[in-house]
């Protein structure tokens, strides 16, 4: 009995509640994330509907709140991640035990319709939810009050739609939103944004917020709550005369769509004299919110348009609409229409702007010059919206708990040189205390930086240069240059020269570094950093490694620096010969830096011979961004593979895309950045063709990353033994795991491939097919790289040419040796040059050596070396100063052998 | 009966299997479907710990409804609205316990039932509450949030549990995880703010599946340290050896679900295998009963099936 008079107080007491205490409420602005796919953009007005449903959402929480009661929303930014899953939206409702469920949504067709939609779980006149539908009446009801101002429905029934009539392709399955909820819920489409003059009225935030506005009282009336006693006058400013153009499609049942709605018009609510200045996105959409019952008057005007004025009746709850339509005249005078701070605001920041919004484009210098305040102040203007806005900035803060006024006498002139039609002032007062300045990151915050890292600050306000400069400090002392950002936010100090090595360097920022308005920080920043230890240009690894046999001769060169090599100091001092000293050209060098460590790569121009040796050299030429050089000559000797192979029968060339997908969705696929994982089709790599396809991944994490590439049409591979399956795979030398999948009658996702991608460059990839398990037919189906704990976090796999019936015939063995088994002279490097080159050349054996240049005549000019020399490499520099430019030849001589090459001398 | 042969034969077919090791440990046998849309629209499917019989819901959580898994009888235990959402069936499989709802001038209230298998009979734990959670069997127990503090209540007869999750239970309050331990309320926020969904203790209790919306589903222990992430898989849920989560991977364009697939994933994150792989049917919400080789689920359009799975 007493829980029965219990329940019965609590039901009476929400019957005569005044708020919403106590009722939960689920917002749910719908889509997010700028994901074309799943959100909705209109180009020619700007406008995103996640944007748009979000503005809507987050008023609605604001007014639902205001009114007590309790508001869950499914997300307040417009990030990837605010996109969330239906379900998971539905999942959050329902765990939060809510009374209601809104989502939010604008609609769109044909662009030529603008009217609103709400929709319910269920049939229209079966509702999963009664409730729904009888909410979706009530916000129809709240939204047919606007009268076909903004919207127009031609129809005498409501358009309240239960979603399995709505959408009978879905069956019963419906909207997915409303699914799986445990509670009454709607999905309104507040209007079309695909229809022009309303997708530009979406872009104003008040016309958004008029929308949350219905759904408040539509919510006050379905929990049967006292209505709103204040109203809301709004209305749009158009020209009398002037139309739109046609491209607007504006016969959607509302006839004034048609004239064009004006920017920056003055909208006047009198007498409570509240003025509504019009935005920039050609709406002319104004509101006045919280308006007491009563008669009123609306004044509209604009720059070049005279006033019309409206009355209006304002009713408890409603919207009373106000439409104004303006004549063009000439030669008006400008006007202030609105300013800030608001005239009388007690409590204006000491660093705020002053801000004065005219009527029309202004001529600058005679209206900065009729600008003044009281007490005077020290700053400077800049202007917006084609000069019709000026802000005045300051250099000083204002001094707080004082009373400023600010005036512009009537010498300011419009562009046309008319001037102000009146003087204007205004009054606000500061507040008592200043906002301090603080840090809020510097950096180098880590040990071991480089020597050629710079230092730098940033603040949460613009900072004074001269004096935040002299207060910094660093110790050792540094010499150097200060780089500012653009708005004075942050610097960084760039030092003249390197830093020294394995130093701890000591920061100081004292506290005489002040804001652009003269505030000081709060307090010292102070912070040290510890410079790296090394002092040479070390390769950590490379592909080909030294005495690497059984490479492809297709390959890249990759290598990996304890620096990033800087690429002017590399050009001179590598290169890649044959076994008989040819040297072999190149192509595609690029230097960058990778996870800390600074690459090398480039490739031979032509595939390189089978079976072959080669020699690759890095001399001590080569610096890294930090200066620090190669101590010695570096050398890499790899071999080419034996094996010749051909015959394959090409399955997939990738020249299109046979049916390989996007490794995202793909369920396998995880711990991937989408931003970084993809697969095209792409011509910067190929072996055959054009084409070749790319497969781009990064990991976000640590370890555990997958990328798995499938093939949807899965490639049947024509016969199931007895030969080779191949693809070509351009490797990243990344030490990740590459993976090939198929799939057999009996079996799927063979893995029959699996190795650490350790190469660089196209790599034939062969499989007999005999060893891939199972029975059956073949299918080949997806390419995997399973990311390993030392491998790249990012990289790019090429695949080309997948193919069967791969034949191998083998080549003749070459030893391989690091000692120069011949008498070699390799060409100069630089060549042409002026006046520096190098000669190198590489003995057999210890003996007697002559090196002389001559001339094109066959005249000696220059004995370069003679003596006895030990076998292996030796190099010379070259002076040519004394030469004139031209031709000439350097010959090397040992025993009765001689090689002969060119130079060229150019000044 | 030749329209079921059919049926599952498809569903063989579309069944695909993945396995990312060289040695599977878990495969699809068969899906079957055991209702059909003729028969109505059934959800959220359990099976009571014998393994005999499925216990699912109607739309809109409205009812539950009873399957012998042998005669593919459906007998119909209660028409109460909100019945289907996260109902506990008990260890000895003689008892549901759920949660009803109404709406008395639009708002919300709950009352707790307990429900006899076999003669249908209801007991009325709470009534007419505004703040309840969904109920947990937590060893002889039941648990549950009322105006956000825990509520425990010893019933007779006992309702013992098969997964006893130690004597532990999690819910949502307040957006984030609440974890009750023998009496005493951990909050746990494992990545920070943000939205907390599906959480679910491990039988043994020692760990928490949970969802961070807009992320990931994530393994956290009782102190909330991530240990494993499981990636993109909503409507998590423990295998009966908490070896593997079941999970779906929805998809949808913002206004309606476009696919859903039935995954499993181990644990640790190791290995995943998908368990189904249809264009036409959206598989959702797997429920394992507590025999790992079966697994069921219902379809977005309403049908509910079995997936037999066998251990290899």
């Amino acid at each position: 009995m007493f829980k029965k008079i219990t329940f019965f107080v609590l039901l009476t007491s929400f019957l005569f509640a005044q708020d919403f205490s106590g009722i939960k409420i689920y917002v749910n602005p719908g889509h997010g994330g700028h994901d074309p796919a799943n959100d909705r953009y209109i180009p020619a007005t700007g406008f995103w509907e996640s944007e748009g449903n979000l503005t809507k959402g987050l008023y609605l929480m604001e007014l639902l709140k205001k009114h007590n009661a309790t508001v869950f929303i499914s997300r307040t930014q417009n990030r990837d991640q605010d996109d969330l899953p239906l379900s998971q939206i539905d999942a959050d409702a329902n765990a939060k035990n809510v009374d209601y469920f809104q989502s939010i949504h604008s609609n769109a067709h044909n662009a030529t319709v603008n009217y609103p939609l709400v929709l319910f779980r269920g049939y229209d006149n079966d509702p999963v939810f009664p409730n729904a539908k009888k909410m979706g009446g009530i916000i129809w009801g709240e939204m047919d009050k606007l009268d076909g101002q903004w919207t127009y429905w031609k129809y005498s029934f409501d358009n309240v739609r239960g979603d399995w009539s709505f959408y009978p392709q879905w069956g019963t399955s419906g909207l997915g939103v409303l699914r799986y909820l445990t509670m009454p819920g709607t999905l309104t489409e507040g209007s079309f944004h695909d229809y022009i003059p309303n997708s530009f009225r979406l872009m104003s935030l008040d016309y958004r917020r008029h929308e949350s506005i219905v759904l408040l009282r539509s919510f006050i009336q379905y929990f049967g709550l006292d209505q709103l006693p204040d109203g809301v006058v709004a209305g749009i400013v158009r020209s009398k005369t002037e139309n739109v153009d046609y491209s607007y499609n504006y016969n959607s049942g509302l006839p004034n769509d048609k004239k064009k709605a004006l920017n920056n018009a003055r909208v006047r609510l009198l007498p409570d004299n509240r003025v509504y200045v019009t935005d920039f996105h050609k709406n002319g959409f104004f509101m006045f919110e919280n308006v007491k019952p009563g008669t009123y008057q609306v004044v509209m005007d604009a720059g070049d348009y005279a006033g019309d004025t409206v009355q209006v009746v304002v009713k408890a709850n409603r919207t009373s609409f106000a439409n104004g339509f303006l004549l063009k005249v000439a030669d008006k005078a400008p006007e202030v229409y609105t300013y800030s701070p608001a005239n009388n605001d007690s409590s204006v920041a000491t660093h705020s702007d002053i801000r004065i919004y005219f009527s029309q484009q202004m001529d600058r210098e005679s209206t900065e010059n009729a600008f003044s305040t009281n007490p005077p102040t020290n700053g400077y203007f800049s202007w917006q919206n084609s000069d019709m806005t000026m802000i005045y900035s300051l250099y000083d803060t204002l001094s707080r708990s004082t009373e400023y006024e600010v005036k512009i006498d009537s010498s300011a002139k419009n562009k046309k040189g008319k001037h102000l039609k009146e003087p204007y002032a205004f009054t606000f007062k500061t507040s008592s205390y200043h906002v301090i300045p603080r840090v809020v990151s510097f950096a180098p915050a880590a040990d071991s930086i480089r020597t050629n890292s710079t230092i730098s600050v940033s603040f949460d306000a613009p900072m004074r240069i001269a004096e935040t400069e002299a207060a910094f400090s660093v110790d050792p002392p540094l010499s150097g240059h200060f780089e500012w950002e653009e708005d004075l936010t942050g610097f960084t100090f760039v030092p003249d020269s390197l830093m020294k090595r394995k130093t701890l360097y000591t920061v100081t920022l004292s506290d005489e570094a002040q804001n652009f308005y003269g505030v000081h920080i709060d307090s010292a920043l102070q912070f040290s950093f510890l410079t790296r230890y090394l002092n040479e240009l070390l390769m950590l690894k490379s592909f080909p490694r030294n005495g690497q046999t059984e490479v492809s001769t297709r390959l890249q060169i990759f290598v990996v620096f304890s620096g990033v090599p800087n690429k002017y100091t590399v050009f001179d001092n590598f290169q890649i010969s044959d076994s008989s000293g040819n040297l072999i050209s190149y192509r595609g060098l690029d230097v960058f830096e990778k996870e800390g460590r600074g690459v090398l790569v480039f490739e031979p121009r032509q595939p390189l011979k089978k079976n072959m040796r080669y020699t690759i050299r890095f001399f001590p030429g080569i610096e890294d961004m930090e200066k620090l050089a190669l101590p010695d000559t570096l050398t890499i000797n790899f071999k080419t593979t034996l094996e010749g192979y051909g015959g394959g029968k090409v399955l997939d060339d990738f020249e299109t895309n046979f049916g390989w997908t996007d490794p995202d969705n793909n369920a396998d696929t995880q711990g991937t950045n989408p931003d970084g994982t993809n697969f095209d089709i792409t011509r910067t790599k190929k072996v055959n063709g054009t084409y070749s396809g790319r497969l781009e991944y990064s990991f976000k994490v640590d370890s555990g990353g997958v990328c798995r590439l499938p093939n949807e049409e899965r490639i049947r591979i024509p016969v199931s033994g007895g030969t080779n399956f191949g693809i070509w795979i351009y490797g990243d030398f990344s030490h990740n795991l590459l993976e090939l999948w198929f799939d057999r009658d009996n079996k799927t996702d063979v893995v029959a491939f699996s190795d650490t991608i350790d190469w660089a460059g196209w790599k034939l990839i062969t499989i007999p097919l005999d060893s891939i398990a199972g029975s059956g037919k073949i299918f080949f189906q997806s390419v995997v790289i399973r990311q390993n704990k030392e491998g790249y976090r990012d990289g790019a796999v090429y695949l080309d040419d997948v193919q069967y019936d791969v034949t191998f015939t083998d080549i003749e063995d070459q030893p391989l040796t690091n000692v120069p088994a011949k008498f070699l002279l390799y060409q100069n490097y630089p060549n042409p040059f002026n006046p520096l080159t190098t000669i190198r050349y590489e003995l057999p054996k210890t003996g007697m050596v002559e090196l002389s240049l001559f001339n094109i005549l066959g005249q000696k000019v220059k004995e370069l070396v003679k003596g006895t020399q030990t076998a292996g490499l030796h190099e010379i520099k070259l002076n040519a100063g004394n030469l004139a430019s031209g031709i000439y030849l350097y010959r090397l001589k040992m025993d009765d052998r001689i090689q002969i090459r060119k130079l060229v001398v150019l000044k | 009966m030749m329209k079921k042969i059919i049926l599952t034969i498809l569903f063989s077919l579309f069944t695909v299997t993945i396995l990312l090791a060289q040695i599977p440990d878990l495969k699809v046998e068969k899906i079957t479907p055991l209702t059909s849309l003729d028969q109505g629209e059934f959800f959220f499917p359990k099976l009571t710990p014998d393994g005999s019989q499925i216990v699912f819901t109607g739309a809109k959580f409205h009812g539950l409804f009873v399957m012998n898994l042998e005669s593919k009888k459906i007998e119909t235990l209660n028409q109460d609205d909100g019945a289907g959402y996260e109902f506990q069936i008990s260890g000895d499989g003689k008892y549901v316990i759920y949660r009803q709802f109404e709406f008395k001038n639009k708002r919300k209230f709950y009352t707790l039932k307990k429900q006899n298998l076999r003669d249908k009979q209801v007991t009325i734990i709470e009534k007419e509450v505004r703040e309840l959670s969904p109920p947990r069997l937590v060893k002889n127990n039941l648990l549950y949030l009322k105006d956000e503090q825990p509520v425990k209540v010893n019933l007779q007869p006992a309702l013992n549990q098969t997964l006893s999750a130690g004597g532990k239970a999690v819910f949502i309050k307040e957006g984030k995880i609440v974890l009750i331990d023998n009496g005493e309320t951990k909050e746990l926020a494992p990545l920070g703010e943000g939205i907390y969904i599906w959480p679910q203790l491990s039988p043994d209790g020692q760990k928490i599946v949970f969802t961070f919306a807009g992320d990931a589903t994530y393994i956290c222990d009782l102190n909330g340290e991530i240990l494993t992430k499981i990636g993109y898989a909503n409507a998590p849920t423990w295998s009966p050896d908490g070896k593997w989560i079941a999970y779906m991977v929805d998809h949808d364009d913002g206004h309606f679900y476009t696919d859903s697939e039935i995954f499993i994933s181990r644990a640790d994150g190791s290995k995943k295998i998908q368990i189904t792989d249809t264009a036409d049917i959206i598989e959702m919400y797997p429920n394992w009963g507590a025999d790992i080789s079966k697994l069921v689920f219902s379809s977005n359009s309403g049908q509910i099936f079995l997936a037999k799975l066998k251990q290899d």
